[in-house]
């Protein structure tokens, strides 16, 4: 929903093309909208009521923390800023104006139309992931000049204990946006494949250190934790119609545009 | 007592060298590093690691155990462990002496005195503490270690097994008493046929041990025919020459043997060492004084080099075989060389010195004396010096008869005319035998006594006959006349005179050969060939720092060659024939139990030592081959394929 008339329903109901539903009429209503045939049918006075048609607000939030930027070499951070772009260009292309949130560097200007599109390349090229920050506190952030809801397309790998997770969803969850989630991942966080078996890893965001000692059972233990986490999110999501959709980043933009985002309902 | 009550450290404070233990973890720790791998997020990881199979364990390779293993030894080394026991020190002593052979019974299967004190022996030995050390010594023919010191039981027990009595009397006493004084020891064993004499207690002597000494007696009083004494008499104006013995019975009743006499014949080359039996007689023999058989000999025989006699009785009277059987030789003693140095030697036959059988004597001029060299007097065991004196001490035994005024040995103090003998030491060798009074000399010139010295015969004013030792020589001064030598004329004369050259060339009866168990000395510089009563030859050579002892361990006959000179111009070779006989009278009296007297206790006699078996050589030992082996596996990690996977838990 936007502030102008665009091409998506509103849940602003005002006075638009498309009837939408009945109330009583009140003291102080339009009576021009006065239905007469159901004031026939009833004896009472009814109003017609008609969905107002308004350009969507869309916020694309990215992640770009350091953890977006590991395994190297599998691309996680290009599949997101690609989807980013995919996601932007579907939404000024349709008229609505999008808002890039590059969380914990910067908040983009509204773009819209697909003239504007280069501009929004060049917005995003020049990012590289990196860094640690609060993710609720970008969240909020990335949406502080938004004042009206809309459409929020939230991508990130997620790989935060799910409380964080829970508590940025909510944040755009009480300020009644249109959530999406979309978690990427890479092909080797999914399964403990590590160089050697006896290794110190680090976390690329905090620094910590583990030191492991890999064996058959604890890949298998991995695989099993490393699912529970994303079901667990996923189910969240799922628990309150919010759409989710966990992509590989290696999979095939085109594959993922065109198949796997309408298979959940993120674009039609 | 176990290991551990018996271990011990010496330096504890050693152990602190084990602070280096965990340096050594954290170094390995430290050295492995893990491969670093930067992570998108540990979210997940640390989660896993809750888990035992992710967590990395301290899987060190074995290298690490094996530098541990080496400093903990080394800590344990340096901290100077060791093994201590309440074990003893304990001198094992065996008599040896002639006594020990005598047989219980008339077999030659049945034990010898020898045999039961070994047995005794290693009883004994057996029931020592394991901690114990021993050292053993056998007593004849000299007191003498047997094997290395400090054994344990079974090594001693060992050592012992082949000890054989000998056919020598022994010094048990005086050996006892040096170890004794030695303070080496915590306890002495003695195993013997002999009884202790100082029975002061009024207890039995038998078995009494003293302090730390202790005694153990063997055999049984048994009854033995022996020969004490047989020699070669020369003819006279009424008898041939004649083999003159003497026997003896240890026994409590009187009991006749057979003597008979073999007499060596050349007949043919081959049969060289044939003896022939001249004659035989039957002796009674009475326990009380030996009996003196005396066989003449005919003009033929009395020309043959070698007789022997030998004595045949009832085994079941006799415990010793050794000592029935003697060798007389004719003409074959070991002749003593003597240098006379006098100005009256006139008449060449060296002051009637050369009557003495075994004697060769040799005469010289006292200017001609001062002349000689030092290496001619090698030559010789005695030097006399008749009415003259060397301007130094000799390092030969030494008589001086009436030496001069000005002489450096024995300095004179005065004459004395018509001298009164006084006093004279019935102890000394010098004075066996003899008629003291008998000398009565009529002019004498008495002697200032040194510190090393004794007076032997004394007159008012002093001594007229003083011996002494020095620098291991025999010194002997006579301060009157006792030359010429004449025999039986002059006998108390003759019997000092043979006294005097018995003792002072260390010889134990002239003219009559060796007696097992003495020695002779193998001259310098000389090669030495020795055919044994054994037929072995043996071959000695000396050089020219020092003579040889030669033991005459057999009785029988020994051809003794000596051959001198560095070139083929001077090379000298003299052949004496010596017989050595076990005349041993006091060893053969086996009827009679021996006494002997051994020290009332260990001098310095201190607490059983506590002995200490250092440990910290083994240890280093191990330490060494650790390393080596820690070496090799670091050398060589392919050659050695071990597996650094431990407790995966995988």
């Amino acid at each position: 929903m936007g502030s102008r008339q665009g091409v998506h329903s509103s849940l602003r109901r005002g006075h638009g093309l498309e009837f939408s539903d009945y109330r009583l009429y009140a003291e102080g209503d339009d009576f021009r909208h006065i239905d007469w045939g159901a004031y026939g049918r009833t004896d009472r006075l009814y109003l017609k009521q008609f969905r107002e048609e308004q350009d969507l607000n869309v916020i694309v939030i990215l992640d770009a923390s350091a953890s977006m930027g590991y395994p190297k070499g599998e691309n996680k951070f290009e599949m997101a800023r690609n989807l980013s772009l995919a996601l932007g260009y579907v939404a000024m292309t349709d008229g609505d104006s999008v808002t890039f949130s590059i969380l914990g560097k910067k908040n983009s200007p509204k773009f819209r139309g697909r003239g504007n599109l280069s501009k929004v390349l060049r917005e995003l090229s020049d990012i590289a992931p990196d860094g640690k920050f609060n993710f609720v506190q970008e969240v909020r952030k990335s949406i502080i000049n938004h004042k009206l809801p809309g459409k929020c397309f939230l991508i990130s790998d997620f790989l935060f204990d799910h409380e964080t997770q829970v508590s940025a969803i909510d944040v755009l969850r009480y300020r009644n946006f249109d959530i999406s989630v979309i978690q990427i991942i890479s092909p080797s966080e999914t399964v403990l494949n590590l160089a050697s078996k006896n290794v110190l890893v680090v976390d690329s965001e905090n620094g910590q250190e583990v030191e492991l000692s890999i064996g058959q059972l604890s890949q298998k233990e991995y695989s099993r934790l490393m699912s529970a986490h994303i079901d667990k999110l996923e189910h969240y999501c799922r628990k309150r119609q919010i759409s989710y959709v966990l992509i590989k980043s290696e999979e095939s933009l085109t594959d993922v545009i065109l198949r796997r985002f309408p298979a959940v309902g993120i674009l039609k | 007592m176990t290991f551990f009550d018996s271990f011990h450290l010496a330096n504890s404070s050693a152990a602190i060298l084990l602070v280096f233990v965990p340096l050594l973890i954290l170094a390995y720790l430290r050295q492995k590093r893990l491969p670093r791998i930067v992570v998108s997020s540990t979210l997940i990881l640390k989660e896993l690691t809750k888990h035992v199979v992710a967590k990395r364990k301290f899987k060190p390779p074995l290298r690490f155990f094996l530098e541990l293993l080496a400093m903990l030894l080394l800590a344990i080394a340096a901290a100077g462990p060791f093994m201590s026991s309440s074990g003893k020190n304990i001198a094992i002593v065996i008599d040896t002496s002639m006594s020990m052979s005598a047989r219980r019974g008339a077999s030659n299967n049945s034990l010898q005195r020898i045999d039961e004190a070994l047995s005794l022996a290693n009883n004994f030995l057996s029931k020592q503490n394991n901690s114990s050390r021993f050292t053993c010594y056998s007593s004849s023919p000299t007191f003498t270690q047997v094997g290395p010191a400090d054994l344990t039981s079974d090594a001693a027990k060992k050592e012992i097994a082949n000890i054989l009595a000998a056919n020598s009397p022994d010094s048990l006493e005086l050996g006892v008493a040096e170890l004794a004084s030695s303070a080496k020891f915590d306890s002495i064993v003695v195993f013997t046929d002999k009884v202790i004499s100082n029975s002061s207690s009024g207890k039995s002597a038998k078995d009494r041990p003293l302090a730390e000494i202790e005694l153990f007696s063997v055999g049984i009083a048994s009854s033995n025919v022996f020969i004490s004494n047989a020699k070669l008499e020369l003819p006279t104006q009424v008898s041939n020459k004649k083999v003159r013995a003497s026997i003896g019975l240890s026994n409590n009743s009187p009991l006749e043997v057979t003597a008979r006499l073999f007499a060596q014949k050349a007949l043919k080359a081959k049969d060289k060492n044939a003896f022939t039996l001249i004659t035989e007689k039957k002796v009674l023999l009475n326990p009380q004084h030996e009996t003196e058989v005396q066989f003449e000999l005919d003009k033929l025989t009395s020309e043959s080099s070698l007789f022997r006699l030998d004595i045949e009785s009832d085994a079941n009277y006799n415990s010793i075989a050794i000592d029935d059987t003697a060798w007389i030789s004719n003409n074959s003693t070991l002749r003593t060389a003597v240098l006379l140095v006098s100005p009256s030697e006139k008449s060449g036959d060296g002051l009637g010195l050369k009557k003495i059988d075994g004697l060769e004597i040799t005469s010289v001029l006292p200017e001609d004396f001062a002349k000689l060299r030092k290496s001619a007097l090698s030559d010789f065991s005695l030097i006399v010096f008749h009415q003259s004196a060397p301007t130094k001490t000799p390092s030969i035994s030494t008589l001086l008869v009436l030496p001069p005024e000005q002489n450096s040995i024995f300095p004179l103090k005065a004459e004395v005319s018509e001298p009164k003998i006084t006093s004279w030491d019935e102890s000394s060798p010098l004075t066996a035998y003899l008629q003291v009074p008998l000398l009565a000399p009529q002019n004498a010139v008495t002697f200032e006594l040194r510190p090393w010295m004794s007076s032997v015969l004394n007159v008012e004013s002093g001594p007229i006959i003083v011996s002494g030792e020095s620098r291991g020589h025999r010194f002997a001064a006579l301060g009157f006349e006792i030359f010429p030598f004449e025999g039986a004329r002059t006998l108390a004369h003759s019997v000092l005179t043979l006294n005097l050259m018995r003792w002072l060339t260390n010889k134990t009866d002239l003219g009559i050969g060796m007696l097992t168990g003495s020695s002779i000395e193998l001259l310098k510089n000389r090669s030495w060939i020795i055919a044994t009563p054994k037929e072995e030859i043996l071959h000695f050579e000396t050089d020219a720092d020092k003579t040889i002892p030669f033991y005459f361990g057999l009785p029988g006959q020994y051809k003794i060659t000596n051959i001198s000179g560095s070139n083929v111009d001077s090379i000298k070779q003299r052949t004496e024939v010596i017989t050595a006989n076990a005349f041993h009278a006091n060893e053969s009296k086996t009827f009679e139990i021996a006494n002997i007297q051994l020290p009332a206790q260990l001098e310095n006699a201190s607490i059983p030592s506590e002995l200490q078996e250092p440990l910290w050589p083994y240890l280093a030992l191990l330490v060494i081959i650790v390393l080596l082996v820690e070496f090799a596996i670091r050398m060589f990690p392919n050659f050695v394929n071990i597996s650094t996977r431990l407790g995966t838990g995988d």
